[in-house]
């Protein structure tokens, strides 16, 4: 379990809430941010729920138009992570009756759903387009970790993979929190550079067939 | 682009970016492509690191989105909250409901004004505070109001009762204006009595409010 502690996740939510503010103006940019931070986590959940790839796309393009819709209604009561699950889980049991299936993992609750590690099994819901595509991306970042230098691979695990807070990696590597930055920084522009190929042909392809 | 922004970019998204730096680049970035092509970037490295392997990789979901809502990209759209939907006719309701309140207290001023004795005939008698209230008040004094009034002077009393512009059944039947008014309410007020009408003490007193 780690320990990003509640500094960080409010210093989170903060960001989360001005962009919906900026999004709630009419700032269409500022809630494509908004997707970007969270389509991979919305995907996930709606993935517990339903199987098939294209489906966990529609669902969850589904899921963000219903955000962009009740956007006005949020108020920021409630973290903005937890009011899209909420909306993702409804939108994708919603889906599944409409389907007439029967809805497995009923009993999914939001809190639940951020913390989607364990007990399921692999299971093969891309087509194999979908399949080879997602295994290139990843297989280009984790290659891509593999060859940065030891200090900003170890930065880069400590943060993404192990989840601590920049003062804990400071703490661990012994070095200032401002090296840390710097590190995680150099870790993440080495794999976007990396990627940058792959994106291309990906978003000319998505482009593409729409 | 420069790494600077990028290096910003990665600090804000764990929130280690300070405030104003924060809603600065969160504001260039709803303008900047680029900014925000880094920002996705980010995240998708991110979700690679920390989704589950069985988990599908989900790429470019807001322009879809958007597409599907029938938004373009740089677009500024007006959206209301909801809540104004049906605040706006109770708002409305209210300002009426002020406008007409208001117009009733102007003609009911008109009217008191009206109302008014010819201030050569009169005696104003004065009060700024409650005695009641008024840690300085010499009962003593009370005693003196007739006399006061009856050689055209100016003294303090009591307020009426409930600060009504009329006076109150005792006091239009306290013979020698020493008033019951049992109403301790601090407040101003002009006392205005018909001189000419002295021996008529059973008619009503007319009373002026001087926050008018």
């Amino acid at each position: 379990m780690n320990n990003k502690g509640k500094d960080k996740d409010m210093s989170e939510k903060a960001i989360d809430l001005a962009l919906v503010k900026q999004a709630q103006k009419g700032d269409i940019k500022a809630f494509e941010l908004l997707v970007q931070r969270y389509q991979q986590k919305v995907g996930g959940v709606v993935s517990r729920l339903i199987k098939d790839y294209h489906e966990i796309q529609d669902v969850t393009q589904d899921v963000f138009i219903k955000v962009y819709k009740a956007l006005p209604k949020f108020r920021g009561d409630s973290a903005f992570y937890t009011w899209i699950y909420r909306i993702a889980i409804n939108t994708a049991k919603n889906y599944l009756v409409a389907k007439g299936r029967r809805i497995q993992n009923s009993d999914i609750e939001p809190t639940e759903a951020e913390n989607y590690s364990g007990g399921f099994e692999r299971q093969n819901f891309d087509t194999p387009d979908a399949e080879y595509e997602r295994q290139e991306i990843e297989k280009v970042v984790h290659d891509s970790i593999a060859e940065l230098p030891e200090d900003l691979k170890q930065a880069i695990v400590l943060r993404e993979v192990e989840g601590m807070s920049y003062e804990e990696i400071a703490e661990k590597m012994d070095c200032p929190i401002g090296t840390v930055r710097s590190r995680i920084f150099r870790a993440r522009d080495a794999i976007d550079n990396a990627l940058k190929p792959l994106l291309k042909q990906e978003y000319k392809r998505e482009n593409y067939v729409r | 682009m420069s790494d600077k922004s990028n290096q910003q970019i990665s600090n804000l998204m764990d929130g280690e970016l300070e405030l104003n730096a924060s809603q600065f680049l969160l504001k260039r970035m709803a303008s900047d492509k680029s900014l925000s092509k880094t920002w996705g970037s980010y995240h998708l490295i991110k979700s690679c690191l920390q989704k589950e392997s069985q988990e599908p990789l989900l790429i470019d979901v807001a322009s879809q989105v958007c597409a599907k809502l029938g938004l373009q990209h740089d677009e500024t759209v007006v959206m209301q909250p909801i809540v104004n939907r049906w605040l706006k006719p109770l708002m409305g309701l209210s300002i009426a409901a002020s406008v007409a309140f208001m117009s009733v207290m102007m003609i009911q001023n008109q009217q008191i004004d009206n109302l008014q004795p010819n201030t050569e005939d009169s005696l104003v008698v004065k009060s700024g505070v409650n005695p009641s209230f008024n840690p300085s008040f010499n009962p003593a004094i009370q005693p003196n109001i007739t006399a006061n009034m009856a050689n055209g002077n100016t003294s303090l009393v009591s307020p009426p009762a409930l600060l009504s512009r009329f006076p109150s059944a005792s006091a239009n039947n306290s013979y020698g204006y020493t008033q019951e008014f049992s109403n301790n309410v601090n407040m101003p007020y002009i006392l205005i009595i018909n001189q000419s009408s002295h021996k008529k003490y059973l008619s009503p007193m007319k009373i002026k409010d001087l926050s008018d």
